[in-house]
């Protein structure tokens, strides 16, 4: 187990850890998210020793990593891709490592079989790629069988199937009851991976939940309609309080005519029905839904450091929904219409009795979650 | 991937190496010195600029062994006619004494020190320039015993390789003085051969901690290789342009002679008490007195110890309080 009590650090003038505290637990992945220069790193190091806090203190199983007895079986650390002697070869950068805590020169053989450098092994650390030299990394935190795994973006570098290899070992080593605290900037990563979920922006911890609690609460969507009847549209909803109508800013994708309403708290299916008894005419009817890495950038926007210049050209990004939208629930029955059936049938055909169907294009316009529960 | 289970597996063995099982068990591993001082030998010996630097050194001492008895087999052969007022070739040489072999075996240690040094600032600076001190940390989160490791094996390899440097360098003397009569050495001298063949050495080992700590101070090879050369020359330099200052002699004068070059050559050479004792001599004549802080041989021996620790324990300090970003 990992625990953050109360850690505060400040490097010259700048305030870069402010009372930080969370606890990575036994037998969970705890993803640390944050924009670039939030404090992830910082917090790790000075769980592990290397750096010293101002005030609070990290503990790993109940201790100061100082004074454990062999701090390679307490953790295994992955902090720097690039952390090897450029002249020394990977096998002896391993053994140094070993030899200081004991661990015999065997071990050294397996994790590098484990992590896939055998063929580079005598080959110096200078001369890797920055996957190998990743993989380098990880197999000097393997190399102790430790309790806990503390891995700062363990991925950087690495191809799909590396990612998908890290991915697979944060989540053996929970199985087998250790504490895995995984740092990352991608939400989509770390959703993935993590049981438990904690953000942190400019020093400060801005939320602490777990993935399918936040994947729960941020996952409002809402319904998208174009429609040349707008009173129709808020009459079939009058009777329902709990659906809120607002009209929305035209994307791109929206059609050039009728008027753009996004409705919250609305049922996708219930929400057709209705419309198709009311015969309302809709040139757009698709269901919006937030992403995690929307809802992530919403809550650490307003924490990032390195703030990047829109590219040319680039669409201003919308973080999040509005905050009227709020999450769904199954809708009451609308009320039947009185509006006048009046469709709008488009040129040039005549209007006929026939009621035109509402568009029931229902995709999602943002990208599917993933489905963790699946993965479990 | 199956839910987590709550209670550890570590017992299970094999899973492909994943797990380890009672082999690797906590309580089988610890972090002691000794394996600290075996990691610290592996690292060393697996890169290099460690060879390098230790047989560059060794040849330094080794060819300026053989360079000064050359100059004194040469020296040996000339004499000076004080009728004609002319240098001579003697068909027969001089007596060549035998202060002058042992301060030739070990003549060029002062200037292969500076190679040492750079050699145990190295040590520890690499490992910042390389990041690998972040891995080293994690290992053995016990800064003091970290670099007192690195103290132990860099100052080891330099005392090795300065022996055997000296070795090669007193065989090299004899054989190039072979021939020539060797007065043997005087009752004060008796302690030259021992100051020369494991002083010089441990002189050199002395000076590779003592980089050590300067490295640790700067944390960066540039700023601990120019501390250590501000050290080693530019600073008593300064100090004997500014000696000339009548009013300031005597405190400059002190200061020069305590600085770590001056020390180590008067330990090697001071008990020979001679003009190769850097110049120290300059200005003093028989009558003369002498009003600045002189130290013996043996007195320049524990200034030089003194700088070493100095170094080391500041280095010791620097490097537990300070953060590695």
């Amino acid at each position: 187990m990992i625990e953050i009590q109360h850690i505060s650090k400040r490097f010259g003038g700048k305030q870069v850890l402010n009372d930080v505290s969370f606890m990575a637990e036994d037998g969970k992945v705890t993803g640390f998210l944050g924009p670039n220069g939030a404090g992830k790193s910082t917090t790790m190091r000075a769980a592990l020793g290397l750096i010293t806090p101002d005030s609070g203190r990290a503990l790993i199983d109940g201790k100061p990593f100082a004074s454990i007895k062999a701090p390679m079986a307490a953790v295994g650390a992955v902090l720097d891709a690039k952390s090897a002697h450029k002249g020394r070869s990977a096998y002896a950068h391993l053994k140094a490592l070993a030899q200081t805590n004991g661990i015999p020169a065997s071990r050294v053989d397996e994790v590098i079989d484990l992590t896939g450098i055998g063929s580079v092994k005598k080959r110096r650390a200078g001369a890797f790629s920055l996957g190998m030299s990743q993989r380098l990394s990880i197999a000097a935190a393997l190399l102790g069988d430790p309790r806990n795994l503390v891995l700062d973006e363990p991925v950087n570098g690495l191809d799909p199937e590396g990612v998908k290899w890290v991915r697979e070992l944060c989540r053996f080593y929970a199985g087998q009851g250790r504490a895995v605290l995984l740092s990352s900037h991608l939400m989509s990563e770390v959703a993935l991976t993590a049981d438990n979920l904690v953000i942190i922006g400019q020093g400060r911890i801005l939320e602490t939940t777990t993935v399918s609690h936040f994947v729960a609460e941020h996952s409002a969507h809402a319904l998208r309609v174009a429609t040349p009847e707008p009173g129709k549209l808020r009459a079939i909803f009058a009777s329902a309080p709990q659906v809120r109508i607002e009209p929305a800013e035209r994307n791109a994708s929206d059609p050039a005519n009728g008027e753009v309403f996004r409705i919250a708290g609305a049922d996708l299916e219930a929400a057709a029905r209705v419309f198709a008894q009311a015969q309302l005419i809709t040139y757009e009817f698709i269901e919006e839904h937030a992403s995690l890495e929307d809802a992530y950038m919403t809550l650490t926007h307003s924490q990032v450091q390195y703030a990047n210049r829109e590219v040319p050209g680039q669409r201003p990004i919308q973080y999040g929904l509005p905050a009227s939208v709020e999450p769904s629930f199954a809708p009451t029955a609308p009320a039947a219409p009185a509006a006048p059936a009046v469709p709008a049938a488009p040129a040039p055909s005549s209007p006929t009795d026939e009621p035109t169907q509402p568009s029931q294009t229902v995709q999602t316009m943002q990208p599917v979650q993933p489905t963790k529960e699946s993965d479990r | 991937m199956t839910a987590p289970t709550t209670t550890p597996a570590r017992n299970a063995a094999g899973n492909g190496g994943y797990t380890t099982g009672r082999r690797m068990a906590a309580s089988r591993l610890k972090l002691t010195y000794i394996g600290s001082v075996r990691a610290e030998l592996t690292k060393l010996a697996s890169i290099k600029s460690t060879c390098w630097l230790l047989g560059v050194a060794a040849l330094l001492i080794v060819a300026g062994g053989a360079i000064s008895a050359w100059s004194y087999k040469a020296m040996a052969f000339m004499d000076y006619n004080v009728e004609t007022g002319e240098m001579v070739t003697l068909t027969t040489p001089k007596p060549v004494e035998a202060a002058y072999i042992w301060t030739s075996t070990v003549g060029m240690i002062t200037t292969a020190s500076l190679v040492f040094g750079i050699f145990g600032v190295m040590s520890i600076t690499s490992e910042y320039t390389n990041l690998t001190i972040q891995s080293g940390f994690v290992a053995n989160p016990r800064r003091g015993m970290y670099l007192a490791a690195k103290a132990t094996v860099a100052g080891a390899l330099s005392l090795l390789a300065s022996l055997v440097g000296v070795g090669l360098s007193w065989a090299a003397v004899r054989g190039i003085l072979s021939g020539i009569e060797i007065t043997p050495l005087t009752q004060s001298q008796r302690l030259l051969p021992v100051v020369c063949i494991l002083g010089g050495p441990v002189a050199s080992m002395l000076m590779t901690i003592m980089s050590l700590g300067l490295g640790a101070i700067c944390r960066s090879t540039v700023g601990g290789v120019f501390a250590l050369i501000g050290l080693w020359t530019i600073l008593p330099s300064m100090l004997s342009i500014a000696a000339f200052s009548e009013k300031l002699r005597p405190a400059f004068q002190s200061l020069s002679n305590c600085m770590p070059s001056s020390a180590l050559g008067d330990f090697l050479n001071g008990m020979v008490g001679n003009a190769m004792d850097s110049g120290l001599s300059i200005g003093v004549t028989g009558d003369s007195k002498i009003d600045y802080f002189d130290p013996t041989w043996w007195q320049s021996g524990l200034i030089f110890l003194a700088w070493a620790a100095v170094a080391y324990a500041i280095g010791q300090l620097v490097i537990r309080r300070s953060d590695v970003k």
